[in-house]
């Protein structure tokens, strides 16, 4: 009879393991480690900013996507930051109204400015900024305006774009839009009911992938960072066929602001104008398509201004 | 065998079908509970890491988003985006942590302090953080390699928890269907390999080899069907064993028997023919017409043959029909007195002397017994010692003492009983002496007598010679009248042979 129950109880227990191992299995602990947090607690308070070292504060208008010009751009001032010894914090806008903005109200030193961003806030805001220096890109300071379509597209002009998906740069951007509203009315179009849509894309690299992707049907870009990027991803622009391409224009430039001391200004140009002495800052500078910096020529900018003259 | 119990055997201990029941049935727990607890944990742990390949699929998404608002300064945007990121089934929250603060938070009062921390020790892989009965799985995915900050996800375990237990519950039903089931088919299965071998066991407590019995029908499987078949065999065997036996011990009884008689039959017809032939040479004189001198010489001579056959008769009745006993509690000392008193001028005329020898182990114990009757077969005894004893010889009485057993053994110095002689030396009318000089019933008597007394008579044959013949009784106990007979009775001798 005890053997009967000892069977009993043995059986009995079992069952139970039988029945909870799969709770208790499921209520196992994760395989990582376990942290106790109050998630009520008092937020997290600002840590105060250190005093820091004298900083120049340097944009780069949005030619490129954010991140882009973030990987791209951020080698090239540490260089420079290295030459003026201060560190050289780079602000980013989305658009290159702010960063005018930014410079007009003092809020930045220095931007390399799109021609046409520059041009803009030459005619607001004259004498805010003082051009200091211009790439220099295959022995040129000038670039272009391209009119891309997909490779497949069928319009060989910009007026079978009529009717069509079309991608803008940028508000103010030269070689991104206002070349092409130069061409529609030069050629008598309307450039507001021209296309059948169209969409600002905020930098020339995303435009050149909306093209891609066909997700437009034609786009204007900087002939710089096309060609850039054909150099280093030909397989992204193989899907691309350009259609018109503009005169030279005076190329992007490095812009200071006249709140800044003329000798730091100076300083900072003659620091633009030996990167390119500086193997490293010469390597980070043909990351982003320039080979140096120089002086500009005197009617380097007439050009665009013409166009932007008629395009507005 | 033959006295083997006929009852089923009861087990002690449990039976073995319910062992193996019990065996298989927590066999089968677990097994069964092994087999959930992994695969239970492994499913969990597989759900956690899914889970946090999920979460880190939609952290990544919004580091991809973050970088341009963070880059630009896009704070309202990056707000929007981890407030959206917040706001996904499964999410508890969502963060973005720059330089140790926090840019953009789902936590409306702002990301709690030892969140933000958390990972001030450099750990980038998941944590779980505990908040009271809240758990999240807190993933870091970094922006721009980490240059641009890094997204801190919360995933809600509660999802989690919610689904293990909404497999753990019917897995535990299924855990316990599962055991039931097992038990049940151990149950059946361990009875069935049980039940053929308890046919076995009855039956082998059942066999009788005197009894034809019906075989052992195979069943059970192999093994056991093996085992009844041989059992079968056995008792087969065991049974054909035992009716050979029979047939020789019948055989042996009816040789005994045809030899007791031809022994009673030869004795018979010598002790009748000689009065026989002493009448018919009388008859013969009468009938010459023998002078009345001579005639009643005659008439005396088939007298005295007629006496001598009538007092053949008389044993002869005397050992089939033993006298009725007059049994009374008498000392053995007393009954071992009776009859050398009566033997002891015979024996003085032969020139023997007689020791009456009382061992130190003789007691006060009384057996019940015939005084009359055990002083004959006692006188039979010393008369048959003093015949072999040589003159200046000596015969003993002595007391003995066996158990419940009191003897009186009577020892002479003749020459033993050759073995070959041995069995015979009871038996009616055979006899060593001289025709004429004995009958050949004193021994037969003797035993009749002891047998009536539930007695025991033994012959001993020592090695330096001689012969003992001691005559057993039982004494009288307190529980009762006497005890059983010869042989029952435990002691520390043997127990005596007849």
């Amino acid at each position: 009879m005890q053997a009967i129950q000892v069977g009993l109880r043995a059986g009995l227990s079992a069952a139970v393991i039988a029945a909870f191992a799969p709770v208790v299995a499921g209520c196992s602990s994760s395989p990582y480690p376990e942290v106790r947090v109050e998630l009520a607690s008092a937020p997290a308070t600002p840590t105060p900013a250190a005093p820091e070292a004298e900083t120049l504060r340097f944009s780069v208008a949005a030619m490129l996507s954010p991140q882009d010009t973030f990987s791209s751009y951020s080698r090239v001032l540490e260089r420079l930051g290295s030459a003026l010894h201060v560190r050289v914090e780079l602000v980013q806008r989305r658009t290159y109204a702010e960063v005018n903005e930014l410079l007009a109200s003092g809020k930045v030193d220095a931007a390399l400015l799109c021609t046409g961003g520059y041009l803009e806030l030459e005619r607001k805001h004259p004498g805010t900024t003082e051009v200091l220096a211009v790439p220099v890109i295959r022995g040129e300071s000038t670039y272009r305006s391209y009119v891309l379509v997909p490779a497949g597209s069928r319009a060989r002009t910009l007026a079978e774009l009529e009717g069509k998906r079309f991608a803008y740069t940028d508000e103010l951007s030269l070689s991104g839009r206002h070349y092409v509203v130069h061409l529609l009315r030069e050629a008598g179009r309307d450039p507001g009911a021209f296309f059948g849509s169209v969409q600002y894309t905020g930098s020339h690299d995303r435009s050149i992938d909306a093209v891609v992707r066909r997700v437009v049907d034609g786009a204007a870009v900087d002939s710089l960072i096309f060609d850039q990027l054909a150099a280093t991803h030909p397989e992204l622009t193989a899907g691309i066929r350009v259609i018109d391409r503009s005169p030279p224009f005076g190329a992007a430039p490095v812009v200071a602001s006249t709140r800044l001391s003329p000798a730091r200004r100076t300083q900072l140009r003659n620091a633009l104008l030996s990167l390119s002495a500086d193997p490293e800052a010469t390597a980070a500078l043909r990351v982003v398509g320039f080979d140096a910096f120089a002086l500009p020529g005197p009617h380097l900018y007439d050009g665009a201004a013409a166009v932007l003259e008629t395009s507005r | 065998l033959t006295g083997s119990p006929t009852t089923r055997t009861t087990p002690r201990g449990l039976r073995l079908w319910v062992k193996l029941a019990l065996l298989a049935g927590v066999g089968v727990v677990a097994t069964h509970s092994i087999h959930l607890a992994v695969g239970t944990g492994i499913a969990g742990r597989s759900l956690v890491r899914a889970q946090e390949s999920l979460g880190r699929g939609i952290a990544r998404l919004v580091a991809a988003e973050a970088a341009d608002p963070i880059l630009t300064h896009d704070t309202a945007t990056l707000s929007q985006l981890v407030v959206r990121a917040a706001a996904t089934d499964g999410i508890g929250y969502c963060f973005v942590v720059r330089g140790g603060d926090a840019l953009a938070t789902s936590f409306p009062g702002g990301t709690p302090e030892g969140l933000v921390r958390l990972r001030a020790d450099g750990r980038t892989g998941p944590v779980v953080v505990v908040d009271g009965a809240s758990r999240f799985l807190d993933l870091e995915e970094p922006i721009l390699g980490g240059s641009a900050g890094v997204v801190r996800l919360g995933i809600d375990m509660a999802i989690m928890q919610t689904t293990r237990r909404s497999i753990a519950a019917p897995l535990g039903a299924l855990a316990l269907l599962v055991m039931l089931l097992g038990a049940g088919a151990a149950l059946v299965i361990g009875r069935s390999i049980a039940r053929p071998l308890d046919d076995l066991v009855a039956t082998a407590d059942r066999f009788d080899p005197a009894v034809a019995l019906a075989a052992v029908a195979p069943r059970g499987g192999r093994e056991i069907e093996r085992l009844a078949d041989r059992i079968n065999s056995m008792m087969r065997r065991l049974r054909a064993a035992h009716d050979d036996r029979e047939r020789v011990r019948t055989q042996a009884l009816a040789n005994a028997r045809l030899a007791t008689l031809g022994s009673v039959v030869a004795g018979v017809a010598h002790e009748v023919n000689n009065p026989l032939a002493s009448l018919k040479v009388c008859v013969t004189l009468l009938r010459e017409g023998a002078d009345p001198q001579q005639r009643s010489a005659d008439l005396a001579l088939m007298d005295d043959a007629l006496d001598r056959l009538r007092d053949v008769v008389r044993r002869l009745l005397d050992l089939g029909h033993p006298p009725q006993l007059d049994l009374a509690p008498t000392a053995v000392v007393d009954l071992a007195r009776d009859a050398p008193r009566l033997a002891a001028l015979s024996l003085r005329g032969q020139g023997i002397s007689l020791d009456e020898i009382v061992d130190s182990g003789a007691d006060d114990v009384p057996v019940r017994a015939d005084r009359k009757q055990v002083s004959q077969a006692l006188l039979n005894l010393l008369l048959n010692a003093a015949y072999v004893t040589p003159a200046g010889g000596r015969v003993r009485v002595r007391i003995r003492r066996r158990g419940d057993l009191r003897g009186i053994a009577v020892e002479d110095d003749g020459p033993g009983i050759p073995p070959a002689l041995r069995d015979r030396v009871l038996d009616p009318f055979f006899t060593t002496k001289p025709a004429g000089e004995g009958t050949g019933l004193g021994l037969a008597l003797a035993r009749a007598i002891v047998d009536q007394h539930h007695g025991a008579l033994e012959l001993e044959c020592p090695e330096q010679g001689g012969t003992i013949v001691t005559l057993w009784l039982p004494i009288v106990r307190a529980s009762g009248p006497e005890v059983g007979p010869p042989g029952t009775h435990a002691g520390a001798d043997p127990a005596p042979a007849a």
